[in-house]
């Protein structure tokens, strides 16, 4: 087995906007006349191009996630884009990491959407569920004080939708679907893997490990990030009982390689600091409305940062974030160091972002990053054969018809229908004569 | 009736205050505080600064029997399981007077207590002597939108409500260095936002509040830069037996700017109404 598995993840930012120091909020308030939307479709193409080449260049996976109103992340409807990708591509896993479960009115949309898209790519989506940030209950108006329940419903549903027979009656405490019967149901089974991709809250780490859902730690310092893998290893032992696969454990954390450590550094530094300075520009009171945390909640964070002196993405150097951990730059060598400590101190088997976009980094040095990921650090990590995960498994659907017919058949049903008398035909043969006249109703007819 | 009594939660001038007091309401402890003698005047809170007492409460319980309880969970800091609507906060209320053995009471609602005193009297008529409402948010006006500010920067929230400086009470809209006091105001509006988050209005006042019969008077700034002048017209457009009253040179933060003022205002329309 693979040691360790590289997923290419994008947010898809609009990096065309003032420096930070000029805005209130990249979230929400940012005028939208700042996105045009000719610069938009290029910078949609070259990150379409991005992701495919991920493929090309033997990633285990592509992420992409949900966002609302800001340009850090312009994708509001992961699932089209995942749609979009699923065309492009035909081997490698694709995450929507995730549908934000509480903005929808009625959940089923999102088991419907993971579905589709799993028999669409042949069953090679990951469903990430994610409670979203505070700042899309700025701009949903749903709302935030409610929002852990709604999370948990809408994920209850969604499994029962894609694992039980309908139609069945869902009489939750905030959905009320009298009619549950999805169809199309997920090709993979029982159901596409569901991954709780959060920040260190122990509330998301402890129900992921006790669901045994793979979590995905979001961009944070080495000594929290620590924290936060050894609580679901100890969350998974000492309460539910099992050992977790490192593959159960991911790390998001941009990084970004190149021929030396000082090239990379160069290469890297403006970028890396637009993302924290610019893109991650958003006041408490975007990020953390009433009601999205609690009292408690709220009051153990802020003292737990005071006492100590975390600072805030915003206020932090490149040199801090490189050594608090936040990002990982250097030559391939450095890199895989780095990814060696990290697999021996978190026990992990899956790192995030490893290689590819941040922030305002142009299409070449994006492509840069990732051909050199791939060709010197990735396969330090691999089987001999150097292959990645999906391409060391069977898809889940034969890719030709030949295979098709071999393997799946003739559905159980075929299509029929009646013209006249009691007799059904198949639609498929029903029109040819020398067929339908071995129906005794239809002996005589033209 | 079970009650214990306790410092209060935060006076504005320490030691002036009446002690909290909590009793059962349904099951549910509720804070009250209650000062003075004479007519019993049930007085709500609105969304800002929820829990002090201040000299607005002061001055009205120098003439009436002042009841000021505290909306569920603001105490707590969150908002309690079974509070998903205003009609809970109705029932709420209503059997709060009863606890309390009040038959009718002249309401008094502020900000967002106007708003739930004016479902209180639609649907309990019967207990309701007079109703005011100062600065109240509810109604739906597009043109003239109340100011957001459960995810608003506190810097601007604060200049809207006071209608410029903060002046004396400056410090009200902590900020995160003050942790105590952030997180309290936080969880104050945790349940702020489970009332009004997904509706900053009900379309329902329209056709209900002319229901209101009493007597009622209206009170707003002139010019209220939290919820516009227009709302203050609009209620005393829709309650049927009311007069307006516009203040100079106070803002939204009325209450304290010119507690004696409002406070004036309030008990001579009550005693009016005492006859």
């Amino acid at each position: 087995m693979n040691r360790l598995e590289f997923y290419l993840f994008h947010l898809m930012p609009y990096p065309f906007i003032p420096p930070g120091e000029e805005f209130e909020s990249i979230w929400i308030t940012l005028p939208n006349s700042m996105y045009d939307p000719r610069t938009g479709h290029r910078l949609y193409k070259e990150y379409m191009d991005q992701m495919v080449l991920g493929e090309q260049l033997g990633y285990d996976g592509i992420l992409v996630n949900e966002h609302h109103q800001t340009a850090y992340a312009v994708q509001p409807a992961p699932n089209l884009w995942a749609a979009y990708l699923a065309a492009r591509t035909t081997g490698i896993r694709i995450g929507v990491i995730g549908n934000a479960l509480p903005m929808h009115r009625n959940p089923l949309r999102v088991a419907e959407e993971i579905a589709m898209l799993d028999v669409i790519s042949g069953g090679r989506i990951i469903s990430g569920h994610v409670r979203a940030m505070g700042a899309e209950y700025v701009s949903s108006g749903v709302d935030p004080t409610t929002s852990k329940e709604r999370f948990w419903e809408a994920n209850d549903l969604i499994v029962k939708a894609w694992t039980s027979d309908g139609p069945f009656q869902w009489h939750g405490e905030h959905f009320d679907v009298e009619y549950v019967n999805p169809w199309p149901r997920p090709l993979q089974q029982p159901h596409p893997p569901i991954w709780l991709p959060g920040s260190t809250s122990v509330d998301t780490i402890d129900k992921a490990a006790e669901r045994r859902y793979p979590f995905m730690l979001t961009p944070t310092s080495n000594w929290l990030s620590k924290s936060a893998f050894d609580r679901y290893y100890q969350v998974a032992e000492e309460q539910f009982g099992y050992t977790p696969s490192p593959r159960q454990l991911g790390r998001l954390v941009h990084t970004h390689v190149a021929e030396t450590d000082e090239q990379a550094h160069r290469e890297a530094r403006a970028h890396i600091m637009w993302f924290f300075r610019n893109g991650l520009k958003i006041p408490p009171f975007h990020m953390m409305p009433a009601g999205y945390s609690t009292k408690g909640s709220m009051k153990k964070t802020l003292e737990g940062k005071a006492k100590a002196g975390v600072k805030g993405f915003t206020e932090m150097s490149y040199e801090e974030l490189v050594e608090g951990g936040y990002v990982i730059v250097g030559s391939p060598q450095t890199v895989i160091e780095k990814y060696e400590q990290m697999i021996e101190d978190y026990r992990i088997g899956m790192v995030m972002s490893a290689g590819g976009h941040l922030g305002s980094m142009p299409h070449w040095m994006v492509q840069k990053n990732m051909y050199l990921m791939a060709e010197e650090v990735i396969p330090h990590f691999r089987e001999p054969d150097g292959r990645p995960t999906w391409a060391k498994t069977e898809p889940a659907v034969p890719r030709t018809l030949t295979e098709f017919a071999a393997q799946v058949g003739k559905p159980k049903l075929a299509p029929r229908v009646r013209y006249e008398g009691d007799d059904h035909l198949e639609a498929a043969t029903a029109h040819i004569p020398e067929v339908y006249h071995q129906l005794d109703s239809l002996r005589d007819a033209p | 009736m079970t009650m214990t009594t306790s410092e209060p939660v935060t006076p504005d001038r320490p030691g002036t205050g009446p002690p909290d007091t909590t009793i059962a309401v349904d099951g549910e402890p509720t804070v009250v505080r209650r000062a003075g003698t004479g007519r019993a005047v049930l007085y709500l809170h609105g969304a800002f600064a929820p829990t002090r007492w201040t000299r607005f409460h002061d001055a009205m319980a120098e003439r009436f029997d002042l009841v000021a309880p505290l909306h569920p969970g603001y105490v707590e800091g969150h908002p309690p399981d079974w509070l998903r609507s205003f009609e809970d906060l109705v029932l709420h209320y209503r059997s709060l007077l009863d606890v309390l053995e009040l038959d009718r009471v002249d309401l008094v609602g502020y900000d967002l207590g106007g708003w739930i005193g004016a479902q209180l009297a639609v649907h309990h008529p019967e207990r309701i002597a007079s109703f005011t409402v100062v600065a109240a948010t509810g109604l739906r006006l597009p043109e003239s939108p109340p100011m957001e500010f459960l995810a608003a920067d506190p810097r601007a929230v604060e200049q809207a409500f006071f209608g410029g400086p903060a002046g004396e009470h400056t410090g009200l809209f902590a900020d995160a260095r003050d942790i105590e006091a952030f997180t309290n105001a936080y969880g104050e509006n945790a349940v702020t936002a489970r009332l009004i988050w997904e509706r900053h209005y009900d379309v329902t006042l329209d056709r209900r509040v002319p229901r209101i019969a009493v007597p009622s008077l209206v009170v707003s700034p002139d010019d209220d830069l939290v919820v516009p002048l227009a709302h203050a017209e609009r209620w005393a457009e829709l309650l049927p037996d009311s007069r307006l009253v516009t203040l100079d040179g106070v803002g939204h933060a009325l209450l304290l700017q010119a507690p004696d003022r409002v406070a004036d205002t309030i008990g001579s329309f009550i005693e009016e109404v005492a006859g």
